[in-house]
């Protein structure tokens, strides 16, 4: 179906970008990248009256690396991956932001909207969870900084107000120590959603973090696992171990879920550690 | 007969020529529905029934729209009649097809209310406002349950949601069903699925249609069959006869059957833009093409294999129950994929005693149609996955009793147990080479690299093609596809200009027909241009379906060139009073000892240099070439599709690692393009085997509608495919030609099934439908307790 009829805002800066929505409000969807948020208007499950376009607020557009991630609203994952900063972290964000979609998605869709949209299949609200993202937002009221696991309050659905517009994603100082990393999407068609998504981390201080995505409403922590690789320290935890305690988890975590997709997101959990334990990061 | 030797000494056929057609395309140059500029083009959206089954009880459009706006079936009623087609057959029960919906809504996007817009954006914000006053009924959604436990009829004035039953016990096939030990035979049955599918071409359906200043109406669709749109439209709108009627089909981007039928669409543009003296268009989206263009397949199958113990099956017993949806089409009806899956189900195997029960039922999903293959996939499943049944039985080598059971080229010509006449072939040789190509090729490791199992299958196909009027007449179709029509015009110029009937929709026929034509007249191809689609231009085509243009168009395209060649002789023979016997014809001109004469210059003395011309040579040069074959049962292709697959059995995810193909399609025009149709099907044929599955609910609502919910393989699921050809030419077509179109996507269902059931056989995983998810493999894997994660 085509588009609804709406009127199209595009602010030059920030200033008019967030008086637009201060005079919109509940009438307004901000628009980055548009590869969830048009097509949900042309299959009606949104009407926006008006749409504005933040591509153009040009501070936006910036990626920045040190000392800590910054990813401002109009970043698109296509930046995260042509992103050159050398390290461990940037390895990890190159990889995530390669295996999103196809190229023409990856080259609009942004990394702030995809946490802004809150999908619990979308690849971004996993990664930067787990990397303890925080979110910016600002309205004429001021700006707040939240942290994105208070940000994503359950599937679809993210703390921003009327009135404000998500700014940027950063990331602690820490984040770029981080020393060895993980990470398996499984999908039964290249470029589509992950049936299962997993990442193991160890930051520099050699803990381990042990996450999930793909799975509702939202990312999922495996704390023992995590602890337990922290303990096996030297070879290889072996795959079924892993697996194991991951599914112990998830089935303790969530009760209801599907016995086969239980098994694979273990699964999945269980090649990230693999992968990690590899060393791809090195 | 060697592999790869597709030569039979020709100068322009079997060349490997690049297609003439797909510079333009590459170059964006393509025209479709939607591409062509009307002035004042009113554009069209449907408010489409939400649910599968109900009485409509009224119909509340917005009061301020201007009148005009919106139509309903009340409104269209004397304007253009609702579709109808049946076989002729007894059995079959048919039912009107609305062009909209009047009285009651049989399938979930059914059109109900078509609205009008300066723009589809308008019109579907206008569609958007209709409200329906629907009383829900339960919905059909379930054929094999409805043959057990038969519900409420869809269609009021039938007593059953029969479409049709047909079946017999040929040979001795009942007296060994009833008594397989008494003879000493062993039994094996499968209950079988395969899931309902789509086509699912790039370009969805679409249609314009405005009034021709010098009368009547022009009618752009995306259609495969222009002519017979023409005479369908003009039964069709009691308005309009055939001749106010020219239809012109621009560039179509795929139909794989779904462009074959006559939709209520097509009608209602056509009928309104000559109501309202204006033109009118309806693009359908992708949307629409879900949930209202027609489906595919849906068998739910049981079949038993009675065999002996070195494997020869001495009897197949089959029942296959399809969905067909609401409506039967015009023309395929809702009968097709069940009747021909029982009767193309025996292959290449030389079995006598068969019993079939064809059943198709209707249900409140959209209607049944034809999708590449028709049938053939569902056949060819049942029997390939029997036989595999039938080795694992035994312990035997599958291939080995494939060739306990093949037809033997001693046997040829061959009339099957149901009647096809097989017309040539030595299906041994290609079971072979597979076999060695196999064995040279792929690695035998039974782990992949990745840790997944590894299992390889097969599957054979006997591809009827081209098939004439007997047997379309032996089906009981309503219209006999018997003969293609080709004209000829030599230019002075020394051009060759072909019209045909038949409509290549990415078949590559403007290369493959202008190769026919230069290998007749000796013109390089670069001078002959084929034409299609335009009804006041090309002579009345059939379309094409069926895997027929080659082998029909192709000799119709070689007749009106021998009746050129001929004339350009007799020309050259009265102008240079040579004798006949001593003219040879090369490189586009006559030649004899008294001189040559290029075609061109024969052409401009029959146009403007008839002064020159006796009076027994008839001026102008065109030829129109009327070809119907000599036999008219079909040509018949064959091939072996084999694939190694991996699978991983903690996520139930199949890879395919490597797929062979072995085919026989008789002579090659170009092996490029029949190397591309291969490919082509077989990468719709891994959608059907993994990933494509057409899902509604328990009410009927359609569950899959974008993309992202049905899924067809990408080039990365698609692995490279290697192709091995054997050409036994047909002893009944121009050349030899045989019709290969439809045949690389029939296979791989059945040739994947059974490789994922040999990985997994020894785990106790079977193998019974498609798509094969990985939920299905995993389930089955957790239950037999394994799966790495348990």
């Amino acid at each position: 179906m085509k588009l609804p009829p709406f009127a199209l805002h595009v602010p030059r800066t920030l200033d008019e970008a967030l008086a637009l929505r201060a005079a919109l409000g509940s009438d307004a969807k901000v628009l980055a990248g548009g590869q969830s948020l048009l097509p949900m208007m042309r299959y009606r499950m949104l009407r926006p009256y008006a749409l504005i376009d933040i591509t153009r607020v040009a501070s936006l557009a910036n990626l920045d690396t040190a000392p800590a991630v910054r990813m401002g609203a109009a970043v698109t994952h296509a930046d995260v991956e042509r992103c050159t900063q050398a390290g461990a972290l940037f390895d990890l964000l190159r990889a995530h932001a390669a295996e999103i979609a196809f190229l023409p998605v990856r080259g609009r869709g942004t990394v702030v909207g995809s946490l802004v949209h809150a999908d619990p299949a979308g690849d971004w609200p996993l990664l930067l969870t787990a990397l303890d993202a925080s979110v910016e937002l600002a309205s004429l009221r001021g700006r707040r900084v939240v942290a994105l696991r208070d940000f994503i309050r359950g599937a679809m659905d993210s703390d921003v107000q009327v009135d404000e517009i998500a700014l940027a994603a950063t990331l602690p100082e820490r984040a770029s120590g981080l020393v060895r990393w993980g990470r398996c999407k499984l999908m039964h068609r290249a470029g589509e959603f992950a049936s299962a998504s997993a990442l193991a981390l160890q930051g520099a201080d050699g803990q381990w973090a042990c996450w999930l995505g793909a799975i509702d409403p939202g990312p999922l922590a495996l704390p023992a696992t995590a602890a337990r690789l922290a303990a096996a320290g030297g070879p290889t935890p072996a795959r079924r171990d892993v697996a194991a305690s991951a599914l112990d988890e998830i089935l303790a975590a969530r009760p209801h879920i599907d016995p086969l997709a239980a098994s694979r997101h273990a699964q999945a959990m269980a090649r990230a550690v693999e992968q990690a334990w590899q060393g791809v990061a090195a | 007969m060697g592999e790869s030797k597709v030569d039979g000494g020709y100068a322009h056929i079997g060349r490997p020529l690049a297609r003439v057609e797909d510079a333009r395309h590459l170059a964006g140059g393509g025209a479709f529905v939607a591409d062509i500029q009307v002035p004042g083009c009113l554009e069209v959206a449907f408010c489409r029934s939400p649910v599968a089954h109900g009485r409509l009880k009224g119909v509340m459009l917005p009061p301020e729209l201007p009148a005009g706006t919106f139509w309903t079936a009340a409104d269209i009623a004397g304007l253009a009649l609702p579709i109808y087609c049946a076989l002729l057959r007894p059995e079959f029960n048919g039912a009107p097809y609305p062009l909209l919906a009047d009285g009651k809504v049989r399938f979930a996007g059914e059109p109900v209310v078509l609205a009008l817009g300066a723009t589809r954006a308008e019109a579907e914000e206008r569609a958007e406002q209709v409200q329906l006053d629907i009383e829900p009924l339960a919905a059909v959604v379930d054929a094999w349950d409805e043959v057990e436990h038969p519900g409420v009829p869809l269609h009021d004035h039938l007593d059953s949601n029969l479409v049709m039953r047909i079946g017999r016990a040929l040979g001795d096939a009942q007296a060994i069903i009833d008594d397989p030990a008494g003879r000493g035979l062993r039994q094996v049955t499968r209950r079988l699925s395969m899931g309902r599918v789509l086509a699912s071409p790039l370009e969805c359906r679409g249609c314009l249609a405005y009034p021709d200043p010098a009368g009547g109406v022009v009618v752009h669709v995306s259609s495969q069959r222009p002519h017979l749109i023409r005479t369908f439209l003009a039964e069709q709108i009691p308005g309009l006869t055939e001749a106010d009627i020219r239809v012109v089909v621009p560039d179509v981007g795929g139909g794989f059957g779904s462009k074959s039928n006559l939709y209520p669409e097509e009608v209602l543009v056509t009928a309104l833009a000559w109501k309202l003296r204006r033109p009118v268009r309806w693009i359908e989206d992708r949307y629409e093409h879900f949930v209202a263009s027609n489906h595919s397949r849906q068998h739910e199958q049981r079949i038993t294999a009675y065999f002996d113990d070195t494997g020869r099956i001495h009897a197949l017993d089959a029942l296959v129950v399809v969905d067909a949806g609401a409506y039967s089409a015009k023309t395929s009806t809702g009968a097709i994929e069940a009747n021909m899956a029982t009767n193309v189900m025996l292959g290449p195997y030389d079995i006598r005693n068969y019993r079939f029960e064809a059943v198709s039922i209707h249900t409140n999903k959209s209607p049944l149609g034809p999708y590449r293959g028709v049938g053939r996939p569902g056949g060819c499943f049942a029997m390939e996955r029997i036989i595999e049944e039938v080795a694992r039985e035994l312990g035997a080598d599958p291939l080995d009793v494939r060739r306990a059971n093949l037809i033997s080229p001693a046997q040829m010509p061959y009339v099957s147990a149901t009647g096809l006449a097989y017309d040539s072939g030595n299906y041994r040789e290609v079971v072979d080479a597979a076999e060695r190509f196999v064995a040279e090729n792929w690695s035998a490791a039974r782990q992949a690299d990745d840790g997944g199992r590894v299992g390889v299958g097969y599957a054979m196909l006997v591809e009827q093609a081209a098939h004439g009027a007997e047997e379309w007449r032996r089906r009981g179709s309503p219209l006999i596809y018997g003969h293609e029509s080709a004209r000829a015009t030599l230019n002075m110029d020394g051009t060759l200009v072909i019209e045909v009937g038949t409509l290549s929709h990415g078949q590559g026929h403007f290369t493959s027909l202008a190769q026919i034509a230069a290998e007749i007249t000796t013109l390089p191809v670069s001078a002959i241009r084929i034409r299609q689609g335009d009804t006041s231009a090309a002579p009345y085509g059939l379309g094409s379906v069926a895997s027929r243009s080659i082998v029909m168009a192709g000799g119709a395209v070689a007749m009106a060139c021998r009746d050129i060649v001929g004339k350009a002789r007799a020309i050259h023979a009265v102008l240079h009073e040579a004798d006949e016997a001593q003219i040879e014809v090369r490189d586009g001109a006559c030649v004899s000892p008294q001189g040559t004469t290029s075609f061109g210059d024969l052409a401009r003395i029959a146009y403007v240099g008839v002064s020159k011309l006796p009076r027994s040579i008839s001026p102008g040069f065109s030829f129109q070439a009327d070809y119907r074959p000599s036999v008219e049962t079909g040509t018949f292709s064959y091939t072996l599709h084999a694939a190694r697959v991996s699978v991983d059995t903690d996520t139930g995810f199949v890879r395919i690692l490597d797929y062979l193909v072995v085919e026989d399609c008789g002579t090659v025009v170009n092996p490029l393009i029949l190397d591309g149709q291969i490919r082509g099907g077989v990468a719709q044929g891994i959608g059907q085997a993994l990933y494509e599955e057409m899902i509604y609910d328990s009410n009927g609502q359609p569950q899959t509608v974008t993309f992202g919910d049905y899924a067809v393989p990408s080039a990365v699921e698609v692995p490279p495919i290697s192709i091995l050809h054997f050409s036994t030419p047909s002893p009944h077509s121009e050349f030899g030609m045989k019709g290969m179109g439809e045949g690389g996507a029939v296979a791989p269902p059945a040739a994947i099934a059974n490789a994922v059931r040999d990985a997994l056989a020894d785990l106790g995983v079977d193998v019974c439908r498609t798509p094969i998810t990985p939920d299905y493999l995993l389930r089955q894997l957790h239950e037999a307790g394994r799966g790495g994660t348990r």
